[in-house]
């Protein structure tokens, strides 16, 4: 088990080093030059050596790359072009914004998910099968993005019950806060929650032609006892790798929904940044995102082990 | 030597017996039925599921639709129209008038080539790269095993839309820029999959029985395992494709896609967000028509699942 969690870290950390590299050479090659659009068109060619150096641009590529990772292992991630804020403080002020959407989205998500995708893969084929699976279709179905438009017409425009764009910290006030997290949590977690409904039932629907459910039925377990401690808990193997991918795909959600709806968040910080060839902070949103997924797949990775027996023994006799 | 269908080594030995013997059933249910043509076998399928039958009816008509646009459109997708301007649906134009006056009916039924055009070539190229790689990661373990594991990783942390920008900012937003990004997004996803898929079957005893057997590796990832990991394989593509129609249209909502004046859904609603006070109904259409055809899609994995696990054929 120690030996599976040290190397399975190991491998993060070499994850994390590629994906530095990545971000660099992707930065790297984007055409355009950041000094020509800091200096717009009266900017003198002096003027540009002079910020070339300053923010080292004129240094060959590995060395560029060498500082950058020296310096971002020290969590200075240089200073945003666009704003001239470090880029470390606007990841952290954007980063709250995304996480409490990101937060309710997988509430709503999980609330929807669990009951309603055990239930419809034990009753395959019932009423509450087809109930689900219609929501989960639909919900699948429709882009966040237009469902947030849609949201923002009926419940904004329409009937104004809920704020449509912007964003209110909870330090400001509480309630505005949770008020203006209603239609884009919804949106997100609508969004989540489809693909989980329709992993679990496909999962639960397969654990139950598994001959050991056979088994434990005819050793005479009550139908509850078999769906709770061996259904359940089998489906769920899969199912916790799914959540894992899905919570890539649920950032991904989070930087369009948080464009529907102007909040300040990663993506829009990422989208700006993008727009104006803000290198510094394009560089620090994506390599410290992309950290954090990699702790999160470790994390999902070892949940795997713990889940699975056949999985832990096999782990512990490779070499 | 085993009679076919006589099953004396319980369930998991099924497929081994199946590699050396050929198939153990020629039909749904038992052997002794006989044999029908391959059509009248399709038209049994489609009539027994038919949310299967439904989806897969609407992914071809949006194809026809598609391929079909300049003969069944009212009007030219691209000429714009000042007199009639955010227009709601009428008889004249039943989808309404976008913020130049075009027809939305003709745009959306457009919009569908970019949808299916660059959707399906993402799709193509994941197929082609994500699933072989994950699966021969998956058998053989090891180096190669860690290292595509590691790439894969490395692909994967990224959040698909902010990959996305990335390389639309690095080949300049476009079709094409959107096709690389949305392959590039899928083919983790599709390794991982396939390399999951593959951790859980070689363990069967078929595996087993194939290797003592003295098969070749590549007989038995793609003639013993590749036809018992179908089934999460493809319901992953058909899944991958809803999903990746609906990435495209996010990326061109947000302006890295396919440009205007090209009626692509996700461009169009983006403008149409712009007049979501004063002309919902040019957000509603286009909105609707990527519904539409993710829904088909879904129904079609949902249905390729059901139609590819035997316990389940056999039981309805």
């Amino acid at each position: 088990m120690a030996r599976f969690l040290l190397r399975r870290c190991g491998q993060g950390i070499a994850t994390i080093f590629l994906i530095s590299l990545i971000v660099f050479l992707v930065v790297y090659f984007i055409p355009g030059d950041p000094v020509t659009v800091m200096l717009g068109a009266q900017g003198t060619p002096a003027e540009a050596a002079t910020l070339r150096h300053e923010f080292g641009l004129d240094q060959p590529l590995f060395v560029r790359y060498g500082l950058w990772l020296w310096h971002a292992l020290h969590l200075d991630l240089g200073t945003s072009v666009l704003l001239g804020k470090s880029v470390v403080g606007e990841v952290l002020d954007a980063l709250p914004v995304t996480l409490e959407l990101a937060f309710f989205a997988i509430l709503i998500a999980l609330l929807i998910a669990l009951p309603a995708g055990v239930a419809a893969g034990v009753r395959q084929n019932s009423w509450v099968d087809f109930l689900a699976r219609g929501v989960a279709f639909g919900g699948q179905s429709i882009p966040g993005f237009w469902l947030g438009l849609m949201l923002i017409w009926i419940f904004g425009v329409r009937w104004p019950i809920f704020p449509t764009y912007g964003f209110t910290p909870p330090s400001e006030d509480i309630g505005q806060n949770l008020r203006c997290m209603v239609l884009p949590a919804f949106t997100l977690g609508v969004y989540l929650a489809a693909p989980l409904t329709r992993y679990l039932r496909a999962s639960v629907i397969r654990t139950l032609s598994e001959d050991y459910i056979l088994m434990a039925r005819s050793k005479g377990i009550t139908a509850r006892q078999v769906i709770l401690r061996h259904v359940v808990r089998n489906s769920l193997i899969p199912f916790v790798t799914q959540l894992g991918l899905q919570l890539a795909y649920l950032i991904g959600g989070a930087v369009v929904i948080e464009q529907v709806f102007s909040l300040p968040g990663i993506g829009q910080l990422a989208l700006i940044a993008f727009q104006n060839r803000d290198y510094p902070v394009i560089q620090g949103v994506i390599l410290l995102v992309a950290t954090g997924f990699v702790a999160i797949n470790v994390a999902i990775d070892v949940l795997y082990m713990a889940l699975d027996p056949r999985i832990r023994l096999q782990g512990s006799a490779q070499p | 030597m085993t009679l076919r269908g006589e099953d004396t080594n319980g369930p998991e030995a099924a497929p081994a017996m199946a590699l050396a013997e050929g198939p153990l059933f020629t039909d749904d249910s038992l052997p002794i039925r006989p044999t029908r043509s391959g059509l009248a076998r399709a038209l049994t399928t489609l009539r027994r599921w038919p949310s299967f039958t439904m989806g897969l009816a609407v992914v071809v008509l949006i194809v026809l639709a598609a391929a079909g646009a300049p003969l069944i459109s009212p009007y030219d997708p691209n000429v714009p129209n000042f007199a009639q301007v955010l227009q709601g649906p009428s008889w004249q134009h039943l989808f309404g008038t976008d913020d130049l006056g075009r027809d939305m009916l003709t745009r959306v039924i457009y919009g569908a080539r970019y949808s299916l055009g660059i959707s399906g070539t993402a799709v193509g190229l994941a197929t082609l790269i994500g699933i072989p790689l994950g699966l021969f990661a998956g058998y053989v373990g090891g180096v190669f095993d860690a290292v595509v594991g590691r790439v894969s990783d490395a692909l994967f942390a990224f959040p698909a839309v902010l990959m996305a920008i990335a390389i639309a900012a690095m080949l300049g937003p476009s079709a094409r820029s959107a096709v690389i990004a949305l392959a590039l997004i899928a083919i983790p996803e599709f390794s991982r999959v396939a390399r999951g898929a593959m951790l859980v079957e070689r363990e069967g005893t078929y595996v087993e029985v194939s290797r003592t057997l003295g098969s070749s590796w590549a007989f038995i990832i793609f003639r013993a395992i590749l036809p018992n990991a179908l089934g999460p394989l493809l319901v992953l593509i058909s899944l991958g494709f809803a999903n990746i129609v609906l990435n495209e249209a996010a990326l061109t909502f947000l302006g890295l896609g396919a440009q205007p004046p090209v009626p692509e859904w996700g461009a169009m609603l983006s403008v149409a967000r712009r007049y979501i006070v004063s002309a919902p109904y040019f957000a509603l259409f286009p909105g609707l028509a990527i519904c539409l055809l993710v829904f088909a899609f879904n129904l079609v994995g949902d249905g390729v699942r059901d139609l590819m696990d035997p316990r389940q054929r056999r039981r309805s």
